[in-house]
């Protein structure tokens, strides 16, 4: 166990670096001049043309462009944002409290709304109840955020006027009401693929011969179904959470646009457009990192719940 | 790894039981294809010229003279709609197909030969998985320019680690089974063995696979062009009409009610499709 975690940390480190290496060929191999950019598509003598070039050492072999920004990035310094005239810490920094307390709320209601639809889908197998949960996964499965964003914004805030469409409020309790559509918009399919999956695995949990036997030992039904047939049927719902993790760090990019929330989503298809791309490189390497955090943390997870998995590593060493 | 690919499908088995298995698999496939046709006969079904806008009738509702109304620039929807589904439908099916040729044959390679290489793809496909994929698809749309092209291509490049993921494990499960060796002692030549005996054993899983995967792709597409990095205007696209609608949503919720329609059916048609397959594959396995 122990062994494992820390391959998966050591390999953290290495994958980030391959992937900064694949960000910046990006943006180096994009066709265009970054000092076209940079000069807004002024014209200029050649002396400060040349001197852009200089300053931003684009005259650089790509390697020790490629060293020295990376070397900037380990220090803290990410560069400059072209189109906000700041540093992209200062652009970017602040952005990322709103985007986390998104995916945080998101990832709460997949949760707890996923595991509990699954479960009571379980329960009442064939039932009427597990019927309409049954459609109403396999339709929000094919609702992609964009399309469920709209929706709750013209049911909700705009029918009912219940919430607030745009924005993100003044903060506080204000801040939270922002957050409910978008969080709901952003969870919809997840909810239903975790709800799928707990529904599967806890029907086949409970058709385990160790759950008879647990029932035959005279437990209380709540112990057999809490203690027993759960926490086996959660492990392929913790499988799946890694995938769940990178839809919801792809999707927050989409709710973000799509409610006007001032996030790191938005700000990064903002970049994109506009070609800022210090700001696209720090966001996108940023979420790659919270991605693999999330994925080590998915991966120590499944050993936690799983005792076969930590049975497996300390028969290995 | 297989196992991973495959939890990452969202699995229709109750759905599809629940309403009834085959038949219904049958009805999506004609729905489906009732799509496709519309989408390649376009101009004979499209009662309006998609991009042709008459101010005046704005934001009109459903009405005879355009059946499902009108958009924000008096662009009749149902033409759109058709003329939309060229990119939607066509964009997603040329996804499929190169994830499928790139990946499928660098899995086909590893999972065959083993060794070094296979070492050196898994490591690549480990790094483009550290990658959430659809922002792996706006960093390169990002470098490479919006617009229908680079969206495709770029959503494809996401798909191939996956591809590449799944035939390399089908290609390892059967490469120690007995046919191929009782080929090998026949003397059968790798590509034979390949083309002939390898490939037909894995397709099941394979097209499941790939249909599942359209249905994605799909839903990448839409959110490309939704968020303005897909399908430029005014060209029709299921995504970009979701975008369009949105800056009218204060108004009517029409414009964007469509499409959504188009976009849902669409995907679930596909999943019932593709469930559909794997089901009856896992059967006769």
């Amino acid at each position: 166990m122990l062994e494992l975690t820390i391959k998966r940390v050591l390999l953290m480190p290495l994958l980030l670096l391959a992937a900064s290496f694949v960000i910046f060929s990006m943006v180096y191999l994009a066709p265009g001049s970054p000092e076209a950019t940079l000069l807004g598509g002024r014209h200029v003598s050649a002396e400060a043309y040349e001197q852009v070039r200089e300053k931003y050492h684009l005259n650089d072999p790509f390697f020790e462009q490629y060293a020295n920004w990376l070397g900037r990035f380990a220090s803290g310094d990410f560069g400059d944002s072209i189109t906000k005239k700041d540093t992209v810490a200062n652009v970017v920094g602040p952005l990322i409290v709103p985007t986390l307390e998104l995916t945080l709320l998101a990832s709460l209601l997949i949760v707890v709304g996923g595991v509990a639809l699954g479960m009571v889908s379980a329960l009442r197998a064939g039932g009427p109840l597990d019927l309409g949960i049954s459609l109403t996964v396999l339709v929000a499965a094919a609702v992609s955020p964009a399309i469920m964003g709209l929706v709750l914004i013209s049911v909700f805030a705009i029918e009912l006027g219940w919430l607030p469409a745009l924005g993100l409020g003044e903060g506080g309790f204000d801040r939270f009401e922002h957050l409910i559509l978008p969080a709901v918009a952003l969870a919809a399919s997840a909810v239903a693929l975790v709800g799928r999956t707990t529904r599967t695995s806890m029907i086949r949990a409970l058709n385990q011969e160790f759950v008879e036997t647990a029932r035959s030992r005279g437990l209380s039904s709540r112990s057999v179904l809490f203690k027993h047939a759960f926490r086996h049927a959660l492990i392929p719902v913790v499988t799946i959470s890694g995938l769940v993790a990178g839809y919801l760090l792809s999707g927050a990019v989409i709710v973000e646009y799509a409610f006007g929330l001032n996030g790191l989503g938005s700000l990064l298809v903002e970049s994109v457009q506009s070609k800022d791309f210090a700001v696209v490189q720090a966001i996108a390497l940023f979420l790659v990192f919270a991605f693999l955090v999330i994925n080590l943390v998915v991966d120590l997870l499944y050993a936690l719940i799983d005792p076969r998995v930590r049975l497996q590593a300390r028969r290995a060493r | 790894m297989t196992a991973w690919v495959v939890e990452r499908l969202p699995s229709l088995r109750g759905g599809s039981r629940l309403l009834g298995g085959q038949t219904v698999a049958l009805l999506a496939a004609v729905i489906l294809g009732a799509m496709a046709l519309a989408a390649i006969f376009a101009p004979l079904f499209a009662p309006y010229d998609p991009n042709q806008g008459n101010l005046i009738e704005a934001l009109a509702g459903p009405s005879g003279s355009h059946l499902l109304g009108t958009d924000g620039s008096g662009r009749d929807i149902l033409s759109r709609l058709i003329y939309g589904a060229r990119p939607s439908l066509g964009g997603p099916a040329v996804v499929v197909v190169i994830s499928t040729l790139v990946g499928g044959s660098l899995g086909l390679l590893g999972g065959f030969l083993g060794g070094f290489l296979d070492g050196a793809l898994g490591r690549l496909w480990d790094l483009m998985l550290a990658f959430p994929s659809l922002l792996l698809a706006i960093v390169i749309v990002a470098t490479f320019g919006r617009g229908l092209v680079p969206a495709v291509l770029a959503i494809s490049v996401t798909y191939i680690p996956l591809m590449a993921r799944v035939v390399r494990g089908l290609v390892v499960s059967e490469r120690h089974k007995q046919y191929i060796a009782a080929c090998r002692l026949q003397g059968f030549g790798t590509f034979r063995l390949v083309f002939l005996h390898l490939l037909p054993n894995i397709s099941g899983p394979l097209i499941a696979q790939l249909t599942l995967n359209f249905g994605y792709a799909l839903l990448d597409l839409v959110a490309l062009s939704f968020i303005g990095l897909g399908v430029r205007p005014p060209t029709a696209d299921w995504g970009s009409m979701l975008a369009d609608g949105k800056s009218t949503i204060l108004t009517t919720a029409n414009p964007v009610i469509w499409p959504s329609i188009a976009i849902i059916l669409a995907v679930i048609c596909v999943n019932l499709v593709g469930q559909a397959l794997s089901d009856r594959i896992q059967r006769s396995l």
